[in-house]
């Protein structure tokens, strides 16, 4: 099975040639039960679709996301997850009634200054988001979580998470579409620990 | 400006025609639940898409009906002296312009795929908790599509046959082939099933085909009949027995000598010319009267028939291509 692999934290990451991370866990799986062994192939995104659309791989994993513009050339499974940013708050700090007016740390480079501003509030970008800091984040939400964040639910940007076959390929793409349902309950906890271990020296 | 007087329908004819306008309303709710369903399971698939787009255009036969009844009524008047009964062939040939050209632009857009090996994808839907294969909707969708037009269409045919209306009649041939439709979609999708990624397309473009084929027909139709072209029997397959018959009437009356009839259609009625060479000038003007009297009340069919005293017919000739 030649699973093309894009290097994007927590959904896959390279380690000494070998692939780690939620999606190619669950395609280890998968892979299991169609006694097939997945060869990862690493590439970036416009690459890896780009031969996933000519058959010459048959998977492409690596936090592809259903808004992707490749949608009307490869085929997309349903989303698996829906991954939110949100606005986070230390827990020392009581979140406001509102967020108009209220400064929150960003990414530099992280889209969601601008969908702050679309929402009233400012932007302060940072290099490193969780140093210890006091001001509230814009992260994702398992982030959040994982540094004990407290989010009221304000939801800046959402993104599914799906992954890619070739198109046509109507039977393979059921057959993993059906394995992704079926095991959805479970990618949160592969995301939490993959961050957990991450975060770990 | 001599203003023509208003057409009536006879009673039994009128309420045929009442009949005709409620399946119209009919076939357009029935076919907007049918794109609906349609445009909701569509996918990428392209069979798909051209069915539905058919079942779009299929609204506009019955839309343009209704709506040229609506005017074709209407009562002439100084700026129409010869009312409004065109409107019918009009809707029509608007109708048909827009089969054709969907028709070339759909037969275009199958053999695009075609050319360019284009996969469509037909993935999963949840429904209910289950997992389905979305083809299976599909085709669940192009069953249901079939069955309206088809049932409709086989009540419309009479009706359009017995009201002389080729316009109505042409909608019904429309719904009545309209299974062909579903047939060829659900073949497409089951092709798709079985890997053969062509068979989308192909069946796209056998039913883009039916589409231009549909509106083409009709194209030659409605200009015929705007061109003033003889009166044929609805089926257009031989000329009006009506011609001959009131030609003999006239014929047999006891002061004319020659006579020779000119008809065209307007719609549904007869409108036209009868020039008779009298075997003398004696109450030519009572005997014309009476003539023309019987003329228009020989048939429900037969409209606005003037009738022209000529001292021969060779005249009669001459004088038109003067």
């Amino acid at each position: 099975m030649r699973v093309g692999v894009v290097d994007n934290r927590p959904w896959a990451m390279r380690t000494d040639n070998d692939a780690r991370g939620v999606e190619p866990t669950l395609v280890r799986q998968f892979a299991e039960e169609l006694n097939a062994r997945p060869t990862w192939i690493w590439g970036n995104e416009h690459q890896l679709m780009s031969a996933l659309e000519l058959f010459e791989l048959d998977l492409v994993i690596g936090g592809i996301v259903n808004s992707s513009p490749w949608s009307s050339k490869v085929a997309f499974t349903r989303p698996y997850i829906v991954s939110r940013k949100l606005i986070g708050f230390p827990s020392s700090i009581p979140p406001p009634p509102k967020i108009e007016g209220l400064r929150v740390a960003v990414r530099l480079g992280d889209p969601a200054a601008a969908h702050l501003k679309g929402k009233g509030a400012a932007a302060s970008r940072v290099e490193d988001l969780f140093n210890g800091t006091t001001s509230p984040v814009a992260a994702l939400e398992w982030e959040l979580e994982l540094h004990g964040f407290v989010s009221p639910g304000i939801e800046l940007h959402r993104e599914e998470q799906v992954m890619a076959v070739p198109p046509g390929e109507n039977r393979w793409l059921s057959r993993l579409d059906e394995f992704l349902q079926a095991h959805k309950a479970s990618v949160k906890q592969l995301i939490m620990e993959e961050m957990q271990d991450n975060e770990d020296p | 400006m001599k203003i023509r007087s208003p057409y009536h329908l006879p009673e039994h004819k009128e309420e045929q025609l009442k009949r005709a306008k409620r399946l119209e309303w009919v076939s357009v709710g029935l076919m907007l639940s049918t794109t609906l369903i349609m445009g909701l399971t569509m996918g990428s698939s392209q069979a798909m898409y051209t069915a539905w787009v058919e079942d779009c255009l299929s609204l506009i036969p019955p839309i343009s009906f209704l709506v040229a009844m609506h005017f074709c009524r209407r009562p002439p008047n100084e700026r129409f002296p010869y009312g409004y009964r065109r409107s019918v062939t009009i809707a029509f040939l608007c109708a048909a312009l827009a089969l054709a050209s969907f028709g070339a632009l759909l037969l275009f857009n199958s053999a695009r795929a075609l050319i360019t090996e284009e996969h469509p994808t037909i993935g999963m839907v949840s429904l209910f908790g289950y997992n389905i294969w979305l083809g299976w909707l599909m085709i669940a969708a192009l069953a249901y599509s079939a069955v309206p037009p088809a049932v409709l269409g086989r009540m419309k045919l009479p009706l359009a046959e017995d009201l002389h209306e080729k316009v109505l009649r042409t909608d019904a041939l429309m719904n009545k082939a309209d299974w062909l439709t579903a047939v060829a979609g659900i073949m497409g999708i089951l092709g798709i099933a079985a890997g053969f990624w062509w068979a989308d397309a192909a069946a796209a473009g056998i039913i883009s085909i039916d589409v231009l084929m549909d509106g083409l027909k009709g194209l030659k139709r409605s200009v015929a009949d705007l061109m003033d072209e003889r009166p044929t029997t609805v089926q257009r397959d031989r000329p009006d027995p009506l011609f001959e018959k009131l030609r003999e009437k006239i014929e047999s009356l006891d002061w004319v000598y020659e006579v020779e009839v000119r008809l065209r259609e307007e719609g549904d009625v007869f409108a036209g010319e009868i020039y008779v060479v009298p075997k003398d000038e004696t109450d030519l003007l009572e005997k014309l009267h009476r003539a023309a009297k019987m003329a228009n009340s020989l048939h429900w069919r037969i409209y606005d028939v003037v009738v022209i005293p000529v001292q021969n017919l060779l005249e009669a000739h001459e004088q038109n291509r003067g």
